[in-house]
């Protein structure tokens, strides 16, 4: 303190420190206003020049050809032009959240339903029912699928696109030991086991056959939901620790027999990154995945891919949303901006541009249209898809908020657990009390 | 810092300012001006958002709403209610412990080697140098994700030997470990001060020791090491609170999970998932601030415990 001097001049720095502060904060506050003036539903600004900020996540692939259906826009609409910034899914939403407290947002932000709740709660995401009808066209899209974008009952996004979930092989080691998947998968994950574990035993673990998914949520949900249960009750867990036990000694048995790696061989895709995929690693033959993701996988490895439904009984897939766009309540034209993501669901053009890599086209009608000119595995997604969501149960309510402390949660016990660092019903125990400390938590 | 405060510095005699000369307080004014833009990068980026800080600690703050007051709810929640976050102490407190000694020792081992005038010597202490430079990086931390991955090079190199590889990054009873080596394998830092240091002692002593019939090994532990007290006190002390905040490798190499099983989740990590990714800012500012409390505390530890065995040559002077 000594440094600083007298105490005359130390008032002097702070009020000069003061006076700095609120400039910067009058600074920050000042762009926001726009914001308020725009009116709800109005109609989207094309005559004066727009510039808006897309953000997704995603790998090459899908950049291109969002770029592409960005450029159409602008083509046809000259005064609005973009801004994109893009990156893998992981970090993704700590990016968006980072923007979002300096508000700043993109414009038009993907997101999944995994932080629709989150988002739409706190006033992030515009409500878009004004302009339905109007410049958002909807009727197109299935109305469940639809509604997976409301949060009671308001529409605050809009599916880009519709994946269901699957397990992806790899055609080519599983034709080299003659042992390819039933075309209908398997009845029972009993059955599964004994045909998996056989898998196993004939490449000599190179490839195992499946990857133990232990560690995954989405895979647990839909093995909750074969058993009649959802992930979510409302805020709260919709398991029970029984059911959790249940599920770490299905893998535990799983792991025993062969049928699925050991976590070790596992453990690194855990994250999410696709560049670690085990099947294009060809450290599994089998992994569990999306079917819109066969594109990615397919470009991943030389091996040809294909898809099998889960086993056991369909009533645990759904035709999920695989993204949504929505549009940031702080954005500087929201009115345009729901008129690029109209463009994307409803127009032909754009459909034909998108294919199903994000997923199936949400829109029936651009999905008729378009889906005759599409090559053969893009037609092969097609068609599983349409097979499993026939059997699908019921879409599952908008995941509660705190959904990513869920999936960290049963991620890291997961991993205890295939390393035998603790037992399934003690991995299980622990993991429900957090899992509801953490829900509860998140929602107050 | 006890020490410093005995002797007489300028700082010491500028506390004290004759009062009324008007030439002192124009060449003082003079100072503010001259400091003043590390003075507003003190205030406006360090000193008022980390009060701010201070206070979102007591709050509950989503980053998109406005922080709601709680007082110690956060504090309470991380010593009584958070597994996770003992874990991450646990994660943290292993990490600095094994990686701060083993970075010190190679980086004093390889000073040792470099200290002597050879041919090349330069060439070596540029090259042995350089994995600091690049220390921080997240590509260092993807290369070391890759060489000790399932399929990488470190395995390779065992199984030449016959040995069976490991998944060194997977299993969480080896993640840690491969942080602490990448740690210590960025020892150049440490090395050169450890060099400069190694310069500064008189050869006589060596000689002195040498016709005392003192060999390598007893000069080293009875002539360098005492005389080279005060640069290792340095490093220990900068090295420390490095280790302690160690991110980037430990971020990058998880997939910024901090597993497996949270054997990687660091203090640092955690603080990150927590604020980032969970929207608790308020949470992680209170684990900043515990953060730097216990950081002060484990350097005064340091600082104190420098007296039973930092040697300055000096000090018979005093």
């Amino acid at each position: 303190m000594a440094i600083l001097g007298s105490a005359r001049t130390m008032r002097t720095l702070f009020a000069g420190a003061a006076v700095l502060a609120v400039l910067a904060t009058a600074a920050c506050g000042g762009g926001g206003s726009r914001a308020s003036d725009q009116q709800a539903g109005g109609p989207p600004e094309r005559e004066q020049p727009v510039q808006l900020e897309v953000t997704w996540w995603g790998g090459p692939a899908r950049a291109e050809l969002t770029q592409k259906v960005l450029d159409l826009y602008t083509q046809k609409h000259p005064n609005v032009t973009f801004t994109t910034q893009w990156q893998g899914y992981s970090g993704y939403y700590d990016k968006v959240n980072t923007t979002a407290a300096g508000r700043n947002a993109a414009d038009i932000i993907q997101i999944d339903n995994r932080v629709l709740r989150e988002y739409s709660s706190k006033g992030l995401l515009a409500e878009l029912d004004p302009w339905v009808g109007n410049t958002l066209k909807v009727d197109g899209i299935d109305e469940k699928l639809l509604g997976t974008g409301k949060v009671d009952d308001k529409l605050y996004a809009v599916p880009l696109a519709a994946n269901t979930q699957a397990i992806a092989y790899d055609r080519t080691a599983l034709e080299k030991v003659g042992m390819l998947p039933p075309e209908n998968g398997w009845a029972t994950w009993e059955e599964f086991d004994t045909w998996a574990a056989g898998v196993t035993r004939a490449t000599g673990n190179a490839p195992w056959a499946m990857r133990d998914e232990s560690a995954n949520i989405t895979l647990f949900e839909y093995w909750l939901r074969q058993n009649g249960k959802e992930l979510y009750d409302g805020q709260k867990p919709g398991f029970t620790t029984e059911d959790v036990t249940a599920w770490f000694e299905l893998w535990d048995r799983l792991r025993k027999s062969g049928a699925a790696s050991p976590q070790e061989v596992a453990q690194p895709a855990n994250a999410g990154d696709i560049s670690k995929n085990t099947v294009a690693t060809k450290s599994t033959a089998m992994t569990y995945m999306y079917d819109n993701q066969l594109t990615e996988l397919a470009k991943a490895t030389d091996h040809e891919v294909g898809l099998v439904p889960i086993p056991g009984p369909r009533s645990g897939a759904y035709a999920r949303p695989s993204q949504f766009f929505t549009a940031y309540t702080g954005g500087d034209n929201i009115a345009t901006a729901v008129d690029v993501i109209n463009f994307f669901v409803s127009d032909p053009e754009a459909g034909a541009i998108l294919g199903t890599e994000r997923g199936l086209p949400p829109n029936k009608q651009v999905r008729d249209v378009v889906s005759p000119n599409f090559d053969d595995q893009l037609k092969y997604v097609l068609a599983y898809d349409e097979k499993v969501v026939a059997d699908a149960g019921p879409t599952p309510p908008v995941p509660a908020q705190g959904d990513s402390q869920l999936g960290r949660l049963l991620q890291a016990t997961a991993e205890n657990v295939g390393f035998g660092r603790q037992s399934p019903a003690d991995g299980a125990e622990e993991f429900v009390t957090q899992a509801a400390g953490e829900l509860e938590r998140a929602a107050s | 810092m006890v020490d410093t405060a005995v002797r007489p510095t300028p700082a010491g005699r500028h506390a004290a300012p004759p009062r009324g000369r008007p030439g002192r307080r124009k060449e003082a004014i003079a100072g503010y001006v001259f400091l003043s833009p590390w003075l507003l990068g003190l205030f406006g980026i360090t000193l008022l958002p980390m009060l701010y800080s201070l206070y979102l600690s007591f709050t509950d703050y989503d980053l998109l709403q406005d922080p709601e007051w709680v007082g110690l709810e956060n504090y309470e929640r991380m010593f009584t209610g958070d597994p996770q976050f003992w874990n991450s102490v646990g994660a943290t407190l292993l990490f600095a412990i094994t990686s701060v000694p083993l970075k010190l020792a190679v980086a004093l081992g390889v000073a040792l080697l470099l200290y002597r005038n050879r041919r090349g010597v330069g060439l070596y202490r540029s090259l042995y140098y350089v994995p600091s430079l690049l220390g921080g990086s997240v590509a260092i931390a993807i290369v070391w994700q890759t060489l000790f991955g399932g399929q990488g090079a470190i395995n390779g190199l065992l199984a030449v030997f016959g040995i069976p590889g490991r998944a060194w990054i997977a299993d969480p009873a080896f993640a840690l470990g491969t942080l602490v080596i990448l740690a210590a394998w960025q020892f150049g830092a440490p090395m050169v001060i450890f060099l400069a240091g190694l310069k500064q002692i008189p050869t006589e002593m060596f000689e002195a020791a040498a016709l005392d019939g003192a060999g390598r090994i007893k000069q080293f532990w009875h002539v360098t090491l005492p005389l080279l007290s005060p640069v290792l006190f340095f490093n220990v002390v900068l090295e420390t609170i490095a280790g302690f905040q160690g991110f980037t490798a430990a971020f990058v190499i998880s997939g910024g999970t901090g597993g497996p099983a949270d054997s990687t989740l660091l203090y640092t990590v955690y603080l990150y998932l927590r604020g980032f990714g969970d929207f608790q800012m308020g949470y992680a500012s209170a684990m900043a601030w515990v953060f730097l409390i216990a950081l002060g505390v484990i350097t005064a530890f340091v600082f104190r415990s420098g007296s039973l065995w930092v040697h300055y040559a000096d000090e018979g002077d005093r």
